[in-house]
């Protein structure tokens, strides 16, 4: 009997890095992923990553947050990593930070994962509120592989998100799949997934059900 | 237009307030922000009745039940943010925004520069909390617990810096449909930034709407269940 179950280990399939430069909503980031049974650590230095997924939140201005990451290694570090398929999650700023460069602070060089730039949003007062999601799964290709729909489950993720936020991101690459801010801002980018990168302006885990539904399906 | 909770939060626990001055207790934070996730209310305000000296001690003490509330709301957080100190211990917190009173009445740039630097200009709201004394409006000045009146406020270093205004009627704070449009004719910003508290229930809240004002916060009766959030959202009353 012994011998039998002498090699079983216990295998957590789902492991997240959050990580932290003491700037964004960490505390919320982990219960949003732990009520959803995903394992989850937060980080501070590059040298603690373990995970396969890393989740950037993002508070505060872009000159601040990027003088963090670098600083700390994190923007070196999550380079590295992006080329080596690591899934990147990136939220509100986390996921500006993401293109080559924002107009925030008199202009900020950022860690041009992507191409697009962050603009100060036009057409409308700083964007604080609720905007309807649609989301259909199975269109969606994660590093070159479509995501099978599963047969029990819902194929598409409705319902709506919070957003907060005075910049937003303008791309033309046709290389990424996007979803628009609705309304006056449909310029903007909501939400984009291109291979293992993944990027939402609004802020997943305050978007109640929707929020939990839409992480649950990103990084399970 | 956005229908938020406002949940006052002293010595640790969620009261109710009448008038910006009766206090009677709600219970334990952590149960009142798990209704108002349940009712799927739009934001949660969670303000510290301060009241002239706010012991650091005491400051303390709320930050540390507030580390640990569990929501999937956005959450904006004021009540004695009156120094960078004040401003470190929020970081990291589950809270989204910020709201300041004293700190924009006294023009506290520095204080208002820095927690913008923390947590982004989209997070920084003004609080301003109103009463009509003799047929005059005033703005209390929550620091010095003393009564300002309008033309002693920069209203244009209010809406140069503040993301959002919080416009409160203290007179009518915790009752029914009773808060008071005149204070919006007295005080000349753009509506698209206010959200109105105190007094607020159905009534108001249709007019709020045709006036334009961005989002209301229903004060105490937000738990009631003669006057739930649900209801209201869902078209119920």
């Amino acid at each position: 009997m012994n011998g039998q179950f002498a090699n079983l280990r216990l295998v957590v399939t789902h492991q997240v890095n959050i990580i932290d430069v003491g700037l964004g909503n960490t505390a919320s980031m982990e219960d949003w992923l732990e009520a959803r049974n995903i394992h989850c650590t937060t980080v501070q230095s590059p040298a603690e990553i373990t995970a396969n997924t890393i989740v950037l939140p993002g508070a505060g201005s872009a000159g601040t947050f990027m003088r963090r990451l670098r600083s700390s290694g994190f923007a070196d570090e999550i380079i590295k990593l992006v080329k080596t398929d690591c899934k990147l999650i990136g939220i509100c700023l986390g996921f500006q930070v993401m293109f080559e460069r924002s107009e925030e602070d008199g202009g900020v060089e950022c860690l041009g994962l992507l191409e697009g730039i962050v603009e100060k949003l036009k057409g409308s007062e700083p964007h604080n509120g609720w905007e309807n999601f649609n989301l259909d799964k199975s269109t969606i290709d994660f590093n070159g592989k479509y995501w099978p729909a599963n047969a029990v489950r819902r194929k598409k993720i409705t319902g709506r998100v919070y957003y907060n936020h005075e910049y937003g991101i303008v791309t033309s690459s046709k290389n990424y799949q996007t979803i628009p801010i609705n309304g006056l801002l449909r310029n903007y980018v909501g939400m984009l997934i291109y291979r293992n990168i993944i990027g939402m302006q609004f802020h997943p885990e305050k978007s109640q059900s929707t929020g939990k539904t839409i992480l649950e399906f990103l990084v399970k | 237009m956005r229908i938020g909770g406002n949940v006052l939060l002293k010595d640790a626990a969620a009261v109710q307030s009448y008038a910006y001055d009766m206090y009677r207790p709600l219970g334990n934070l952590q149960n009142v922000i798990s209704h108002l996730d349940d009712y799927e209310c739009d934001e949660i305000c969670i303000t510290r009745p301060t009241r002239n000296v706010d012991p650091i001690a005491s400051f303390d003490s709320d930050i540390h039940f507030l580390k640990y509330i569990n929501s999937s709301t956005p959450i904006s957080f004021g009540g004695g943010l009156r120094s960078t100190h004040h401003i470190e211990k929020l970081v990291g917190l589950p809270i989204e925004r910020l709201h300041f009173s004293s700190a924009f009445i006294i023009k506290n740039i520095e204080l208002i520069l820095y927690a913008k630097k923390l947590f982004g200009g989209q997070a920084i709201q003004c609080c301003l909390p109103i009463s009509r004394i003799n047929k005059e409006f005033y703005v209390l000045n929550s620091a010095t617990n003393r009564y300002c009146e309008l033309n002693e406020i920069d209203f244009e270093f209010i809406n140069l810096y503040a993301n959002e205004i919080i416009l409160i009627d203290t007179n009518n704070e915790g009752y029914n449909h009773a808060f008071d449009f005149r204070i919006l004719d007295q005080i000349k910003l753009n509506p698209r930034k206010i959200l109105l508290s105190g007094g607020m229930s159905t009534e108001s809240i249709y007019r709020a709407k045709k006036l334009g004002v961005t989002g209301i916060l229903i004060d105490n009766k937000i738990l009631h269940c003669e006057n739930s959030i649900w209801k209201i959202k869902h078209g119920k009353m």
